[in-house]
């Protein structure tokens, strides 16, 4: 072998070289995730056909009879049903009105950074805090909605609110869509910057009323962002925890439970893994169906 | 019969401004509403946790006295000095591992051909939608079957891990829009790939960097669920399960329940109102481009 040829690396060590640096950039952040993530999901797929308590040595392959269990259990559906009456009050009481707040800032020639700064200041609260704070809120005792309400003469609207199965969700959704109204207004916010002042003023000019402006130029400028933010509520809507299970644990009795408060309970206080599990794949499979429908439609309305 | 035509038009403009001088009216309002909505929680909180228990139980919204000795009672009775070292403990090494972990990654799927590449994206790609349910229960048993139970490293590692698609993801978005002429050049100069990656390509996306540690920052520090089933004594919880935990303990002593509530979310409020900006531009930047 003669020197230039051994200082010139061999094909093969010049290919492994090339693949080390991608190799080299990616195995930390892989081996954390397939540790912590892949593999946990393939347990959690696998685990909805056996049944195991968490302790016994033995875990019998029951096939479906997990997924039988599940749709056979009214406590499931009610959960369900409630994530859907919870993410229908999503969209009223949080995207909603991020949507009025943004357009309303929009329009807005002066103190627009202050609003944006208040408006987003429960998001950084956490949301168990949160939960902690509007608890007392509607504390019967001491709390002053209720107080509020009896001083000004309307002592019939006090209600025991996180107590009675009508009011519960309702009250907890308001606490829950307190937190998260200011990042879906700051999200939108970034989609409104692309508008100039000066179509706005033009618009007036013309004639256009706020309703048209709103109509004609803030929403249709939205269309992208707006699609973001409805995948965003609609997946916080079925990953809710904290908030329900701090204030309520799911009661009184069931009437505030949903799917991931419903998974809790049965995984870690009454030991049913198999069917925690089962349920677990199907929240998995709605969240990551909604994602895919969401990203479609915006595929199809780009095209 | 320029002027007959004229003035109509007129009128409906007149008409169209006092509209719209409604709909700007209306939107005041609506301004004022959600201010007072979003700052009432936070005073009443505030006033409370200055009160006497017997003032909060009369009704009182506004205490007679301030009661300050509230708070060092709430920082001594709880555990809340070791809940708000835990939560700093675990949410700086969570940071820090994040976006060590994911700018790197970020970099290879933005700007390296390599073999097997989309089959590695796609599979980071899974773990952007899927909910954290969707591993609670094997993480518990794999965290106590590595004698991770009880211990911060497996918050850490866990948070790190389950976050690593959405910062790979945000990070190669930002990578791919740096211009290749840059990356030529300097590879033309003689610099290796490390040091294009660190010395070149790394700066240029510290927008994309600073969204991501403040995504990874509050994702840790309000973690809920996670402390919740693998913490289990009270010495190694951390801030939002400790407040919970504080607070159905000393249920009937409100004062202090209010006072240990400030404390946890005090700090966090200080930090964004000095960072509100990056915040704001974090939060638009990861959303949009996450």
């Amino acid at each position: 072998m003669t020197p230039s040829l051994a200082a010139r690396p061999a094909p093969f060590a010049r290919g492994l070289g090339r693949a080390a640096v991608p190799l080299l950039f990616l195995l930390p952040s892989f081996v954390l995730y397939l540790v912590f993530a892949l593999i946990p999901i393939e347990e959690t797929a696998r685990l909805g056909f056996y049944r195991w308590d968490g302790y016994s040595p033995q875990m019998p392959f029951v096939g479906l009879a997990n997924y039988v269990a599940m749709v056979e259990d009214w406590k499931f559906w009610n959960a369900l049903w409630h994530n859907v009456e919870w993410t229908a009050m999503t969209l009223v009481l949080a995207v909603g009105v991020a949507l009025a707040l943004a357009a309303v800032l929009a329009r807005l020639r002066r103190g627009r950074t202050f609003f944006r700064v208040t408006f987003f200041l429960p998001n950084v609260v956490a949301l168990s805090v949160v939960a902690v704070i509007w608890g007392q809120l509607y504390n019967p005792l001491i709390g002053p909605i209720n107080l509020i309400l009896r001083r000004v003469g309307l002592p019939g609207l006090a209600h025991l609110w996180l107590g009675e199965p009508a009011t519960v969700l309702p009250a907890i959704n308001v606490a829950n869509s307190w937190q998260s109204y200011g990042f879906y207004m700051v999200i939108l916010l970034a989609g409104l910057q692309s508008i100039d002042a000066t179509i706005y003023e033009a618009a007036i000019v013309d004639g256009a009323g706020e309703w048209q402006l709103f109509r004609h130029i803030t929403l249709p400028s939205l269309r992208n962002v707006m699609n973001l933010v409805l995948i965003l509520a609609f997946i916080n809507a079925l990953r809710g925890f904290a908030m329900v299970w701090v204030m309520t644990q799911g009661g009184p009795v069931v009437a505030s439970d949903l799917l991931a408060t419903y998974i809790y309970r049965a995984a870690f206080v009454e030991n049913q893994l198999g069917p925690a599990a089962a349920t677990s794949v199907t929240l998995s499979v709605l969240v990551v169906a909604t994602t895919a429908l969401f990203n479609r439609l915006r595929e199809e309305e780009a095209s | 019969m320029t002027a007959a035509v004229a003035r109509p038009i007129a009128a409906d403009r007149v008409a169209a401004r006092g509209h719209a001088r409604r709909g700007v009216g209306v939107g005041y309002v609506l301004l004022g509403v959600v201010l007072v909505a979003t700052l009432f929680p936070f005073a009443w909180t505030i006033l409370d946790s200055l009160n006497t228990n017997k003032g909060i139980f009369d009704g009182q919204l506004v205490p007679d006295a301030l009661h300050w000795e509230n708070y060092p009672r709430a920082w001594q009775t709880g555990r809340l000095q070791s809940y708000f070292g835990n939560s700093v403990v675990v949410a700086v090494a969570s940071v820090a591992l994040t976006l060590a972990v994911c700018c790197p990654a970020g970099y290879a799927f933005g700007r390296l051909r390599f073999p097997g590449s989309r089959l590695l994206f796609y599979a980071y790609l899974l773990g952007l939608t899927v909910p954290f349910q969707a591993v609670l229960i094997p993480i518990f048993y794999m965290l106590k079957s590595m004698g991770l139970i009880d211990s911060l490293l497996g918050i850490v590692l866990t948070q790190v891990g389950t976050g690593v698609p959405f910062g790979a993801f945000l990070m190669r978005n930002f990578f791919r829009g740096l211009p290749n002429e840059l990356a030529d050049a300097a590879r033309i100069d003689g610099c290796n790939e490390l040091s294009l990656f660190w010395r070149v390509m790394l700066p240029l996306v510290r927008p994309a960097a600073l969204a991501l540690l403040i995504f990874s920052f509050m994702g840790s520090w309000n973690d809920y669920l996670l402390p919740l089933i693998a913490l289990q004594t009270d010495a190694r919880r951390t801030l939002p399960v400790g407040l919970v935990n504080f607070s159905t303990q000393y249920v009937t002593d409100y004062s202090l329940v209010f006072a240990a509530t400030v404390i946890t979310f005090l700090p966090v409020i200080v930090v964004y109102l000095l960072f509100q900006r990056q915040f704001v531009e974090g939060i638009s930047v990861g959303a949009t481009k996450g």
